[in-house]
């Protein structure tokens, strides 16, 4: 019906064929530059990040922007050496009063920030009047108990605080919002109420350049007072997926990624590994994963349910079958690498699932109508499981793993996922849960911090429920800890605490977590730092051609 | 013709009325206190005090109806507000990102229509044969297949293996080929069954057999009469992918690290930030009513029986 169709034909496959040759072609030129684009970044360390740096808004005394960069660019009074120990930054010594309510530091003399602004005690004193006070700080009790901030000299610094409590020294190390800042980078100069304009600090590492969302290039600090880097720059490349991370550093546009600045998923570690292409760095973490127990649900107020779920996962198979092998089962609730935890107060319940039903059999569950799970006065032993997988993704196969192990023993467990603000919803506030997974706090935050955050009654503020564990004795035991300055009577008293988690099983512990970076076989000299937010030695880094 | 724009951009006016009603009345019902998120992803432990602190200075502990005055009060006075993550002004962080997402935008669309419209003449006047059946798998293909997958397997093969693109971020055009080619593969396939469709259909007509008859040249009739027609539906097509592509593809800028407004949008979203999803959502409402209007003024162009008034 349409004659000239044959002829229109042929016309138009040319034309069709001819477009495509073309994007074939133009995909083959534009290809060859991007390639000689690469070839010059190859004096600089590029490390994959998980989020923007934030350069614009990375004010020493606020909490915007990664976390990690903090470290690079602000110097703390003190630091957070290996184990927690405190180790001298801008103040070289300091001594506290003996009602242990007054901190003397003797500064650093003759640093200069990057700008060339030299530090001081008047300097110190205004970085900590910035944040000092702002009830936005409230869970820092170095903000909080702040009475006074004296200089007696140009390199003494006295501060004075409202009560006594060990962990002062430890809240300084943070990241932020307590390093110190130069005036010069707030407008106007020098003003506690200024408002910040770039990041100028006292660290190894400042500031060449920034594009939002893209990177941000950091260079040696000319002025900075301690070992100078070996790198000359430091690019960080925000790459935000997870898996994209993990090709960025198979194709080699970067030579370092992982641990919480930029994690590579567990998945493509397995790959890597056998590809052996790549180098691949691990070591224990900080952060362990728990069941956190609702002590107001009447079956888990019962210590032998409570024991009884501790003993009834195998926490070994979950690590060697679930998570590729990476961290390993938990004991007590913190890691050995946590400040307090030693071999021997770091207990925590054996698997033994005939023990479990022993327990359960005690108190007094029976399977009464043959269904596989237990029941005492007609009513099953039966909790929700709450958890989200959008942060830890590993959580979903671990909860429906304990859920197969809990049946084994009589208890049935329903599983609830929630979207993530959902998840935080009835974790901090409206606690509804029988059981729910969480993650303990890292680094310089624990012990103390998450213990007293979860396990104690004030906690979450007062008139707020506790999340985890509401018990007189622990909240003593707790106060007790925090006010004690003499290190070895800290230690006896944290054993007893570990000794009373053990004994009352106040949550079932699951897997301590792994640090893990990958590094191109260019990158030398890798150290691992001695907390999260500075999880790399960066000045002993090199890059080979 | 411009009181018709005018009109048309009037309508503009309670359309986004709605839409930011609709999305503030939304939010309000979605789980999680933006005050609470903001502290915590900060590394702040959420203390009661902190909390109420940050929301007072948010002013989030005013009733729901009041914030919503507030934020149309700032608006009628081209004032976003502030974003509660970042404290930095709404619109400079939407447009700081719309550039990324613009380039993005019409490159794939460029490769949408360089796959689509040949794809869609070459099935046409091959119609029910071999050519004709691998189009319709090549555009099933397209249509099925999830971005992130594509994507990984882009980047899989082009940047670790063969090492011949970059496998994420911007910068040179060798970055935007791939996510643009993710996307614009995608979308090429609706534009293959449509074409296709849509040519077989002019073909049948009337004014076709005429043209013939009066002796034209089966290019002339292709190009004059029978893709004009035929494009009218497609042009369509566009301006919706259009409007739906400059807000930006979450997973696909996600996967290339591309600095767009789609992962911007999701972790606002995820964190309550209520003035940038605000913001957002009237950017976009925007962007659509206009592509429509663009379209509607290319079909008066294409067609001259189609009166604007």
């Amino acid at each position: 019906m349409f004659t000239g169709q044959k002829h229109l034909l042929k016309r138009y496959d040319l034309t069709a064929l001819t477009a495509i040759i073309t994007i074939i072609l133009m995909t083959v030129i534009m290809a060859g530059c991007a390639k000689n684009q690469a070839s010059k970044e190859d004096q600089q360390l590029v490390v994959a990040v998980s989020s923007d740096v934030g350069i614009d808004k990375l004010d020493a005394g606020g909490y915007n922007g990664l976390i990690q960069a903090y470290t690079m660019i602000y110097d703390p009074l003190v630091d957070y050496g290996e184990r927690g120990k405190i180790i001298p930054s801008l103040a070289e010594s300091w001594e506290i009063s003996s009602d242990g309510k007054t901190y003397t530091f003797h500064l650093r003399k003759g640093v200069k920030f990057s700008d060339g602004t030299p530090f001081d005690a008047d300097v110190a004193k205004f970085s900590i009047e910035r944040w000092c006070k702002d009830p936005a700080n409230s869970s820092l009790s170095v903000s909080k108990a702040m009475q006074a901030i004296d200089v007696v000299d140009p390199y003494t610094l006295k501060l004075t605080f409202s009560k006594k409590y060990y962990p002062f020294l430890t809240e300084l190390t943070y990241p932020r919002p307590v390093r110190i800042i130069s005036p010069t980078a707030v407008e106007p100069k020098g003003d506690i109420k200024g408002k910040f304009i770039k990041p100028i600090g006292t660290g190894a590492w400042m500031v060449e350049s920034y594009t939002k969302d893209q990177q941000a290039v950091l260079v040696r600090n000319p002025n900075y007072w301690g070992v100078k880097p070996k790198l000359a720059k430091i690019v960080l490349k925000v790459i935000p997926d997870p898996q994209s991370r993990a090709m960025a550093l198979q194709s080699g546009e970067v030579d370092l990624a992982g641990s919480e600045i930029g994690a590579v998923p567990t998945q493509s570690i397995t790959d890597i590994r056998k590809e052996g292409k790549l180098q691949i760095y691990t070591q224990p973490g900080t952060m362990s994963y728990l069941l956190i127990f609702n002590y107001n649900n009447d079956l888990l107020k019962d210590l032998n349910v409570r024991k009884a779920i501790n003993m009834a996962i195998d926490k070994q198979s979950m690590v060697d079958n679930l998570l590729g092998g990476i961290g390993r089962p938990a004991r007590g609730l913190f890691q050995p690498t946590v400040p307090y935890v030693t071999a021997s107060n770091n207990k925590g319940y054996a698997y033994d699932q005939a023990a479990a039903k022993e327990l359960l059999k005690d108190s007094g569950y029976a399977d009464s109508n043959g269904d596989g799970i237990l029941e005492k006065n007609g009513k099953p032993l039966e909790f929700s499981l709450v958890l989200q997988n959008a942060q830890y993704p590993e959580w979903k196969p671990m909860c429906e793993y304990i859920q197969g192990q809990l049946k084994g023993v009589g208890i049935k467990l329903d599983l609830q996922m929630l979207d993530q603000n959902a998840y935080y919803d009835v974790l901090w506030r409206n606690r509804k849960f029988d059981l729910i997974i969480y993650r303990t706090y890292t680094d310089s935050w624990n012990p103390h911090g998450f213990l007293f955050s979860l396990f104690h009654t004030a906690g979450q503020g007062s008139g707020t429920p506790s999340v985890a564990w509401s018990d007189p004795a622990l909240d003593n035991a707790i106060d007790e800890v925090l006010g004690t300055m003499d290190e070895n009577e800290r230690q006896v008293q944290y054993d007893h605490i570990f000794d009373m988690m053990y004994q009352q099983a106040m949550c079932a512990p699951l897997y301590y977590t792994d640090e893990v970076f990958v590094a191109s076989t260019k990158v030398k000299g890798f150290a691992w730092g001695f907390s999260s937010y500075s999880p790399v030695k960066w000045e002993d880094l090199t890059i080979s051609q | 013709m411009g009181r018709y724009i005018f009109r048309r951009l009037l309508n503009l006016i309670p359309v986004l009325l709605g839409i930011s009603l609709i999305d503030f009345g939304v939010m309000s019902f979605v789980s999680g206190d933006p005050a609470e998120i903001m502290l915590s992803a900060s590394g702040i432990q959420p203390t009661v005090e902190a909390v109420t602190a940050v929301r007072h200075a948010l002013g989030l502990d005013e009733p729901l109806y009041l914030q919503y005055c507030h934020w149309l009060w700032n608006v009628l006075h081209l004032n976003l507000g502030i974003s509660f993550r970042s404290s930095l002004p709404v619109a400079a962080e939407l447009m700081q990102r719309l550039p990324a997402t613009l380039e993005l935008t019409l490159c794939a669309l460029c490769i949408t229509l360089l796959i689509g419209v040949p794809l869609g003449i070459l099935a046409a006047l091959h119609r029910d044969t071999l050519i004709d059946h691998a189009c319709s798998m090549l555009s099933l293909a397209g249509a099925s297949m999830p971005a992130f997958w594509l994507a990984l397997l882009l980047i899989y093969y082009l940047s670790v293996r063969l090492r011949l693109f970059p496998s994420m971020g911007m910068g040179g055009i060798g970055h935007l080929l791939l996510p643009a080619f993710t996307l614009g593969f995608g979308l090429s396939s609706a534009y293959i069954r449509l074409l296709r469709a849509s040519i077989l259909e002019t073909m049948q007509k009337q004014f076709i057999v005429a043209a013939q008859a009066k002796g034209m040249t089966a290019r002339a009739i292709m190009l004059r009469h029978v893709l004009k027609n035929a494009m009218l539906p497609v042009v369509t097509l566009l301006g919706m992918n259009f409007g739906h592509l400059l807000g930006g593809s979450a997973i696909v800028e996600t996967v290339f690290s591309w600095p767009g407004i789609g992962k911007f949008m999701v972790d606002a979203i995820y964190s309550k930030d209520y003035p940038v999803i605000q913001g957002y959502v009237l950017m976009v409402a925007v962007f659509f009513v206009l592509a429509n209007l663009l379209v509607d003024l290319f079909y008066a162009l294409l067609d001259p029986r189609i009166k604007l008034r």
